[in-house]
This record gives C-alpha cells, structure tokens and sequence, in this order.
C-alpha cells in the first residue's frame, strides 16, 4: 500500500513538471514564428507595390486599342493597370494626379484590386502616399498641391497591428504643373522679379539656364533678396550666375514672406512649392506604401 | 507517509524522468533561441532591401546630367578636387536618407590600374549594403587639376583628348545608425 502511494505522489510531481514546461514552449515558440511570418509575406507585398508605382508606366487595353497612358482611359470601360512612372523612379504627375482622381470617384475597393493587394488567402489593407524627405511614420509630412496632399490614399494605418512600410525616393517629371509660383525670369536687360510667399515651403528653386535669347554681350549677374533687406545671393558671370540656387532653407529660416530677384541678361526660371524637396536639379518626394 | 525521493526507487525514477524531460526541453528552446535557425536574419534582410532601395533611388535621383545644378553626380564630379568637395551633393544625399542610416560614397575608375577615389570615409558597422551607378564623363570637362582626368598619351587612339570618355562608377556603402 505504502509503495502505491508514493508512486501516485512522485508521478503526479513528474508530470505536472513536465506538463508545465510543455506549455510554456508550446505556446511560447509558435507566437515567435508567427510573428515572422506575418513580416514576411507583408514585405514583398510593399516592396512590389512600391516598385510597380515607382517603375512601371501602367497599361491600358480595351481589346483593340492598348498604351500606357492609362491615365487618359481610366474612366473609359477599359482594363488597366496602375503605375505612376514616366521613366523609373521619375513620377508622371498626370499620372499620380490620375490615380488620386480614380480613388475619389471609384473607391478603396477598386484601386485595392488594381494594385493586386489580395491573394486566395485574403486581402490586404493599404496605405499610399507622398511625402517629403523629412517625413516618417511618427510625424507624417504630406506633399501638397495647394492645401490638399497630392497623393493620399488608402484607409488610416492602424497601430494596433503590424505594419509593413516600404518607401522609394522618387523625382517628379513636370513638377510646375503643383507649383505654387513657377515664373520665368527672362530679361536681356536688369530687371527685378517680387514673389511673395508663404513659409514654410518645400522647394524654392531660381533655375537660371542661360544668358537671354536676345542677348546683349553683358555680363549676366543676379541679386537675390528676402524680406527685401536681407541679401542672401550676389553672384556676377557666366560661371557663377548660370547655375540651379535652391534657397529653401533661407526662406524658411527667417520665415521669408517676400523674394526679390534681380537679374541682368539671364533666361530661367522661379519655383515654388510644397509638392515635393528639390534633388538632383528636379523636384522629389517619397513614394510611401504602408500594408496591412 | 515516509519522504518518497529518499525511501522508494520507484518515486525518485518518475520524478526524476519529469525533471529531465523538462530540463531537455528547455535545453531544446534555449539552443533554438541561439541557433540561426529562427527567421530573425528575413526580417533584417528586409530592412536590408529597404536600404538598398534608398541607396539605388538616391543615386538615380542625383542622376541629371542635363542639369545644370551643383548636386547633380555628373557636375559634382567634374568640379571635384582637392580644395573642391562636394558640399551640395552631400546636402542633398543627407536630406533624402532617413536620419538613422550613415553613407560612405566612392567613386572607382581605370586609369592604366583600378582606382578609388573616398569622397567619405566614416567607419561603417559590420552590416552594411552597397550599391552603385555608373557615370560618363568627357575628360575634357573634368576641372584640370580633377583627380579623375587622365592627362598624356595612351589609349587606343593614342591621345586623351578632351572628348575622351571616363566612365566612373560612383559607390555607396549604407549602414544603419
């Protein structure tokens, strides 16, 4: 009797010591790896949304015609397949204009299925947007096109769940088609050019291209002035003056709401806006793509 | 009742094989935890393409050479020397990559031997990517004292003339920070 009690005692510790430690890693490694695998199979997803918006020209067919210009046809009764690129990582901004429109007018569901955001499994939620280089997930900065962000689509991104984020820096083809001010500076004499602003901006762009079309054989010079007393740009001859003067910083530091340009035998050009940061001699922002 | 671990075998052999069963599978996920078995190297390979994206992306934003703005690759590196650094191309670098991920940038040419020239030289961590992009230059509009322009004869048409093209392969290391 004795040696039947101890053995229920000694097996009952056993097993519960055993049983403990089953659970512990049955439940513990499996949530791991779940969680691994939701990243996974979401970062593809971005990265290839991403890449399409980013690279490709989208594709348009009604079954006898066909193009790229899907931007053109995409009310018409017509398949066709969202991309945003004039040439990789160079946005057509009719294009993205195009498909701000097509989400207003046909909705979420519409432009989730054109993108190919669902699988046998399910569908997946999205985020897209343009920001500018200083924005992140935190404190989100919307390229604008006036007030209004110049691509924003999507449902809200939740933070309750996992995210994928996926982002490309990309550069607008015709970016004066936003801008604010996009005004030529072009005089074969000295003449000065007033704008006025509202800080903060993005991009405050003076191309100066050339010397004037109907040119005199003076020296082309320009002076810059913000506020219309503080100079912040005095530069004189071919190689100083015929240059890109990005004084975006200047203007937002004072908080600028004034520019005066004054210019001598020069053909160029003024931009303003708030649609995207100026990079490489073009205007740019990054192309954002958030899945859930 | 008399203590079972001291009195019967029977007790201390059941007991004991609980013990070791969970000893073993602790042992089990604790070798797991440290093996490269998990799939914690997909989810930094993720970020890893995230970066190698940025680095392909800022180079083809730099890439203008019908530009005449100073932080284009091609005018960077035609104005470079030694008393000359890029500063706009830097600029311009820095505001498009996200604050927590540092650079090093390089640019390799052939000149008789394979050469490099550092434009930065931060000390990187061990887990870094690189990408790069291939700029073509005349030599002729290369500044004249440019460590890139290949002075003297040679070549298949015997002179380096101002027509020359010099090809440059312009070299980004990322890293996070």
């Amino acid at each position: 009797m004795e040696t039947k009690g101890q053995l229920s005692l000694d097996m009952l510790i056993g097993l519960t010591v055993f049983m403990l430690s089953f659970i512990f890693i049955a439940q513990y490694i499996p949530s791991i790896f779940v969680v691994e695998r939701g990243d996974v199979a979401l970062y593809p997803l971005a990265s290839r949304t991403a890449s399409v918006l980013a690279e490709d020209t989208g594709y348009w067919t009604n079954g006898t015609s066909n193009g790229t210009d899907w931007e053109n046809h995409y009310s018409e009764n017509v398949d066709f397949r969202i991309g945003l690129a004039a040439e990789p990582d160079l946005l057509s901004m009719d294009k993205i204009n195009a498909l701000q429109n097509y989400y207003n007018t046909a909705g979420y569901e519409a432009v989730r299925m054109a993108l190919g955001l669902y699988d046998p499994q399910g569908k997946y939620n999205y985020n897209i947007s343009l920001q500018l280089f200083k924005s992140n997930s935190s404190s989100p900065v919307y390229a604008r096109n006036d007030s209004q962000p110049l691509l924003l689509i999507g449902k809200s991104i939740p933070n309750y769940k996992d995210v994928v984020r996926y982002e490309r820096i990309v550069s607008y083809d015709n970016a004066t088609k936003v801008a604010s001010i996009s005004s030529k500076v072009d005089t074969p004499s000295t003449r000065t050019f007033t704008f006025n602003v509202v800080p903060p901006v993005s991009a405050f762009i003076i191309v100066i291209e050339g010397r004037n079309v109907n040119t005199s054989n003076t020296t082309p010079w320009m002076k810059v002035w913000l506020n219309s007393n503080i100079q912040i740009i005095d530069v004189r001859g071919d190689a100083e003056t015929i240059s890109v003067f990005d004084i975006t910083d200047n203007v937002n530091a004072i908080g600028a709401t004034r520019v005066d340009v004054k210019v001598h035998n020069v053909r160029g050009y003024v931009v303003m806006t708030n649609a995207g940061n100026y990079i490489g001699g073009r205007l740019g922002a990054k192309l954002v793509v958030c899945v859930w | 009742m008399q203590s079972s671990l001291s009195a019967c075998g029977k007790g201390q052999a059941f007991t004991l094989e609980g013990v070791v069963a969970a000893i073993l599978m602790l042992m089990v996920a604790y070798f797991l935890f440290q093996s490269t078995l998990l799939i914690s190297p997909l989810a930094s390979e993720s970020v890893d393409a995230q970066m190698r994206q940025y680095g392909i992306d800022v180079l083809n934003a730099l890439k203008n050479p019908n530009s005449p703005a100073k932080d284009t690759l091609e005018n960077a590196l035609k104005n470079l020397n030694a008393t000359n650094q890029p500063v706009e191309l830097f600029d311009s670098i820095d505001s498009a990559l996200p604050d927590n991920i540092q650079y090093n940038l390089e640019v390799w040419w052939y000149n008789s031997t394979l050469k490099v020239y550092k434009l930065t030289n931060r000390t990187p961590t061990s887990d870094t990517v690189s990408v790069s992009t291939y700029v073509l230059i005349k030599n002729g509009e290369f500044v004249s004292d440019s460590p890139f322009r290949i002075n003297g004869t040679g070549g298949v048409e015997g002179t380096f003339d101002s027509d020359y093209p010099v090809i440059l392969e312009v070299r980004m290391i990322l890293w996070r920070i």
